[in-house]
């Protein structure tokens, strides 16, 4: 089943618009959903597990746990937190289970081949820069990235949903399910690792 | 207070370079993998068979194909020789059947009345031809006994094994040639 002809362009409506749209049936408007938060929601996890495998696996199990029920979704709060909530949630299981605290950009600590290691390092590509911007800017994000993988799980992610995902404090105290002080103090000592880590690079 | 706005102002380049990170992608049928495990509301639950013919192209062979059931052949027509052969058993067994309800119902001396029914000379032929058969069969019976346990009596019992399983053979044969000819 999907929106018929006389259906708005979904693309342009709110996330609780669409959301009412899934709600009454229509698969587009699923499939909008995926399309606007699939790239951020594996990204967040992704950094948070750094293994691809892995991640695609928690990002499918986050939007079919979001999506089968968008009825207990509530329109008083946004629709990307609750998606981000739910991702974290399950990642910090994840990571619990697995007992991983840091992570290297270049790579797990089990992949062990060098292989195994390429497949689970990032790369930071960036988009329209010149040759030498470009350069400085991998160099820079690949340092953060690096940076981060060396990070708490805890710190991770509430650093990358501040300054990646541009979250407000409340709202990450929201989605990680702790106090406004707490997730203050996770930050401030995020950005301190994080400035001492890329002292040199800066 | 302070302190808070000098960490933002010292963080900002980091948080400027956090904010032009990438975003990963992840694999193009993530959305279908998805998609496949979400129960969308209001949607019509095809049921199986319905939704495997609309997946299925009409032109394409049926999807389940019967087994053939084996079906008794009764009108099917018999070769010549397959229905000499028949009928040559039926009287057989007739002609037998006949002369044992004789022998058994009337006591009846079977030679006497194929004496009389064939002639003397019949008589004397057919008692020639017991005798002759009778000495053959008692001879070979007595030559194989005789030499029972010795190689040349184990190759004699084999000889009369492969006989018969060949004569089976042949017999099955010649039915199974028949009845594809038919």
């Amino acid at each position: 089943m999907s929106a018929g002809a006389a259906s708005p362009p979904l693309s342009g409506l709110p996330d609780p618009a669409v959301v009412e749209q899934a709600r009454k049936g229509s698969e587009a408007a699923y499939r909008e959903l995926l399309a606007r938060y699939e790239r951020p929601v594996f990204s967040l996890i992704f950094r948070m597990v750094r293994d691809r495998e892995t991640a695609e696996d928690l990002a499918q199990e986050t939007f079919i746990k979001v999506l089968n029920n968008l009825d207990r979704y509530s329109p008083e709060f946004k629709f990307s937190s609750w998606l981000f909530k739910i991702a974290n949630n399950l990642t910090i299981d994840h990571l619990r289970r697995r007992r991983v605290d840091t992570i290297s950009i270049e790579g797990a600590p089990d992949a062990v081949t060098a292989e195994s290691k390429k497949a689970t390092s990032i790369s930071v590509a960036s988009g329209d820069e010149s040759p030498l911007e470009e350069l400085e800017s991998r160099e820079l994000g690949t340092a953060i990235e690096r940076a981060i993988g060396k990070l708490r799980p805890e710190y991770r992610a509430c650093i990358m949903l501040r300054h990646v995902e541009d979250k407000s404090y409340e709202e990450i105290a929201e989605i990680v399910k702790l106090p406004l002080g707490t997730v203050k103090t996770y930050i401030h000592r995020a950005r301190h690792e994080l400035r001492a880590a890329l002292g040199d690079v800066r | 207070m302070t302190d808070y706005f000098l960490e933002e102002e010292e963080f900002a380049p980091i948080a400027k370079a956090m904010k032009d990170l990438p975003y990963f992608s992840p694999s193009p049928q993530f959305a279908d993998k998805v998609m496949a495990r979400v129960h969308v509301p209001g949607a019509v639950q095809v049921p199986v068979v319905a939704d495997r013919r609309a997946i299925e192209p009409a032109w394409s062979a049926p999807i389940e194909r019967r087994s053939p059931h084996p079906v008794p052949q009764t009108n099917y027509r018999r070769s010549i020789p397959a229905r000499l052969a028949a009928a040559a058993l039926v009287a057989s067994v007739g002609v037998t059947m006949t002369a044992v309800a004789l022998v058994a119902l009337f006591d009846v001396n079977l030679f006497v009345l194929v004496s009389r029914v064939f002639g003397q000379s019949t008589m004397t032929f057919l008692a020639s031809l017991v005798t002759d058969t009778s000495v053959s069969v008692s001879a070979t019976a007595s030559n194989a006994a005789a030499s029972a346990g010795t190689t040349a009596g184990l190759a004699a019992m084999g000889s009369f094994a492969a006989g018969a399983v060949a004569a089976t053979a042949a017999l099955r044969a010649a039915a199974t040639a028949s009845r594809k000819a038919a």
